[in-house]
């Protein structure tokens, strides 16, 4: 074969197999391989057939030059699926662990006194974005904004001063969404830092 | 007959160059800009690409993900040609990559049978 024919055989044949991938992407994928056998025919001062021959060989079939084009369309895919984990810092994906997290910690504390916190302490455990730092530091915040109400009111109710805690103990109600709220902000904004240091250097 | 038990001809692992090989393509053109041809000429001639027509695709996609940014340039000879260049993006990526690797690449061989038997 004409060393000629022998490329445009093989373009025709990458064009050809190249038939799923879309348009723009296809015809430069074609014009790549063009140039770079002009360039690698050109290099070596010869276009005779075995040179031509032995410039496609290199090159690799046109299977597996499209096949390497789909697998990249893949993971290329694969890579924005993972993209917002990093650039997302208060997990505002809707259903990912840490968004769950947030929620429960703060309208979760609202809508279920004491559950809504303590569940959210349950998703902020099964993060993998959060440090066990910042876990440990976020359950102690709940913890103690929850005990803190039973804390002072107990003396009350031991000595029998039941009145005394339902006028006045009142205070203390806002303490329990107040758990969940602090802990979220201070993973929030503990995340972010990290983020914003790490960006930095 | 062992090279078929094996499964064909020798490649260089593509399930290890796989996520390798984009990075070099990073490292190669960190510095200064290069293009295509002589970004495969280079990972040719070092073993890390077989089929020199699969790194027009990766190349593509780091495009694609503004790792690089292109230009084309006259040549002296022939055609205008392609230059790549690594974004600030993708230098991160690499300094990122260069970290991984090392701590990779100093496990592995910690525990590569030739390795253990030096230590003991």
């Amino acid at each position: 074969m004409e060393p000629v024919t022998l490329v445009d055989d093989y373009l025709g044949r990458l064009e050809a197999a190249a038939g799923a991938i879309e348009g723009d992407r296809r015809a430069e994928l074609v014009a790549d391989v063009r140039e770079h056998i002009d360039l690698a025919l050109a290099d070596r001062g010869t276009a005779d057939e075995a040179t031509v021959r032995m410039v496609l060989d290199r090159l690799g079939s046109p299977a597996e030059i499209v096949a390497a084009e789909m697998g990249e369309e893949r993971s290329a895919v694969g890579l924005e699926a993972q993209e917002p984990s990093t650039t997302d810092p208060a997990g505002r994906k809707p259903l990912s662990v840490e968004a769950r997290a947030l929620l429960l910690l703060t309208v979760g504390a609202v809508i279920l006194p004491f559950i809504g916190p303590l569940l959210g302490l349950w998703f902020v455990s099964g993060s993998t974005r959060w440090s066990l730092a910042q876990k440990r530091t976020a359950t102690l915040i709940v913890l103690a904004l929850l005990t803190l109400p039973a804390v002072l009111l107990l003396p009350a109710v031991a000595a029998g001063e039941l009145t005394w805690v339902f006028s006045s103990g009142g205070f203390l109600v806002p303490f329990v969404p107040l758990a969940g709220f602090l802990a979220a902000s201070y993973l929030v904004i503990s995340t972010s830092v990290v983020i914003a240091i790490s960006r930095r250097t | 007959m062992y090279r078929m038990v094996l499964g064909g001809t020798r490649k260089p692992l593509p399930e290890l160059s796989r996520g390798v090989v984009e990075h070099c393509v990073l490292a190669l053109i960190r510095d200064h800009e290069s293009y295509a041809f002589e970004i495969v000429r280079v990972l040719g001639e070092r073993g890390l690409v077989t089929s020199e027509g699969t790194i027009y695709p990766l190349l593509g996609r780091l495009r694609r993900e503004g790792l690089v940014t292109t230009a084309w340039r006259e040549s002296d000879a022939g055609p205008p040609r392609r230059y790549y260049r690594v974004t600030d993006a993708g230098r991160r990526v690499l300094d990122v990559f260069i970290e991984d690797w090392t701590r990779f690449r100093d496990a592995v061989d910690a525990l590569l049978p030739g390795a253990i038997a030096q230590e003991v």
